[in-house]
């Protein structure tokens, strides 16, 4: 039997058939298809690297009985956790004792030791300058005036300034 | 979506699932515009996902389609086209070009749905998409409905029903002949390199299908 007569027999279930091209999915359910393609590679590319790492742990013996204890037992894992944060605690403790600190800007002179309060101008402005002592107790002393440009300002000459207007007197004329 | 519990009591001895992905195949088939997607292949393989993405774009329809309409279930369809786009990526590397990527990633779909459906036995559940505005006014169709059907949409959901089941009766082989011919219009030729087989195999499984098909829907085809 040729393909045309074949056709031509089953004309009207081929007709029926067409039915199936109507059914078509959800509305826009083609425009998140690829996306969650894309997605679920990332997926297990992500899955992939863990593996690798288990691969690694594999591959050294010692690194190997170590993952094997903490994986099998809660308690050892649990333990092993707990002493990771007391090694963490304890470091941010030792840190926090050892690392300076901000260096303080001090205003009153006389506070601070060593330092001739005569010896500084009240009027100077606070300027950064290096720390004194040592690290445990730095404070920012302020140096002696030296030059300083609003000391150069007082040293001008100055006359008084009227700010009436010419010929003005009190009261309107 | 209708979702309805189906048997299927088909049975027949070219039921053999290849489950080896053959990664080098010759010639090609529907290839639009080969150059570029040959480029967008060498960019996937390189880890390119955007490049992939664009090849995922172009094939998901078509791919999507066979498998709905070999398992009459859109989300068993959704899952086995997604699980085939992935498990393409990721077998890239071992794509020679030798076929066209469409050919290729279509023989993992089909592959990856005959071995699910041979999981999934004899009992199926249909979960069939909505049949679209134009079907109503097929001339084709209007011709199998009667005139004086009250409420033709409800005639045409209940012919939509009754074809899937019948439908699912045939073997997978059958059903994926008459779904790449009749359905979505591929050549004898075209499916005989999809499936692997000669153009007389195809022809041979395309009647039986139909005669089967024929036999379940005789009701509807007087």
């Amino acid at each position: 039997m040729s393909a045309e007569n074949q056709d031509q027999d089953f004309e009207k279930l081929q007709q029926l058939l067409k039915l199936k091209r109507h059914e078509s999915p959800p509305p826009r359910f083609f425009n998140d298809f690829s996306f969650q393609v894309t997605a679920r590679i990332r997926a297990g590319e992500g899955v992939r690297k863990i593996e690798d790492f288990e691969d690694v742990v594999s591959q050294a013996p010692w690194l190997h009985r170590i993952w094997k204890a903490i994986e099998g037992k809660p308690a050892v894992s649990g333990l092993f956790a707990a002493a990771v944060c007391g090694v963490l605690i304890a470091g941010i403790f030792v840190v926090d004792n050892t690392a300076p600190t901000m260096p303080m800007l001090v205003t009153n002179q006389a506070d601070v030791p060593g330092v001739n309060p005569e010896e500084t101008n009240s009027g100077s402005l606070l300027a950064a300058t290096p720390l004194s002592g040592n690290s445990m107790s730095p404070t920012a002393v302020m140096p002696p005036s030296q030059g300083s440009l609003f000391n150069n300002m007082l040293a001008l000459p100055t006359a008084p300034v009227s700010f009436k207007p010419h010929g003005f007197t009190n009261g309107f004329r | 979506m209708i979702s309805i519990l189906v048997s299927t009591t088909g049975s027949e001895p070219e039921q053999e699932a290849k489950t080896a992905v053959s990664s080098d195949t010759p010639r090609s088939v529907a290839t639009t515009n080969r150059a570029e997607e040959d480029a967008f292949v060498a960019r996937a393989q390189q880890g390119d996902l955007a490049a992939y993405d664009e090849l995922v774009r172009r094939y998901q329809e078509r791919i999507y389609a066979t498998l709905y309409h070999m398992t009459s279930n859109h989300e068993d369809a959704n899952d086995l086209a997604q699980e085939a786009f992935i498990k393409g990526y990721q077998a890239l590397k071992s794509f020679k070009g030798g076929s066209s990527f469409y050919t290729w990633v279509y023989r993992i779909a089909v592959n990856k749905t005959l071995n699910f459906l041979k999981s999934r036995k004899n009992r199926s559940m249909m979960s069939l998409n909505d049949l679209d505005f134009d079907a109503e006014k097929d001339p084709d169709l209007v011709a199998l409905i009667s005139d004086k059907t009250p409420r033709r949409d409800a005639a045409l959901a209940e012919l939509q029903k009754k074809l899937n089941e019948a439908m699912l009766k045939l073997s997978e082989q059958h059903r994926l002949v008459v779904t790449l011919h009749d359905v979505q219009g591929l050549a004898h030729e075209e499916i005989a390199e999809l499936m692997e087989c000669n153009v007389g195999t195809v022809r041979s499984r395309l009647f039986y299908a139909r005669q089967q098909l024929q036999g379940y829907l005789a009701d509807y085809l007087k």
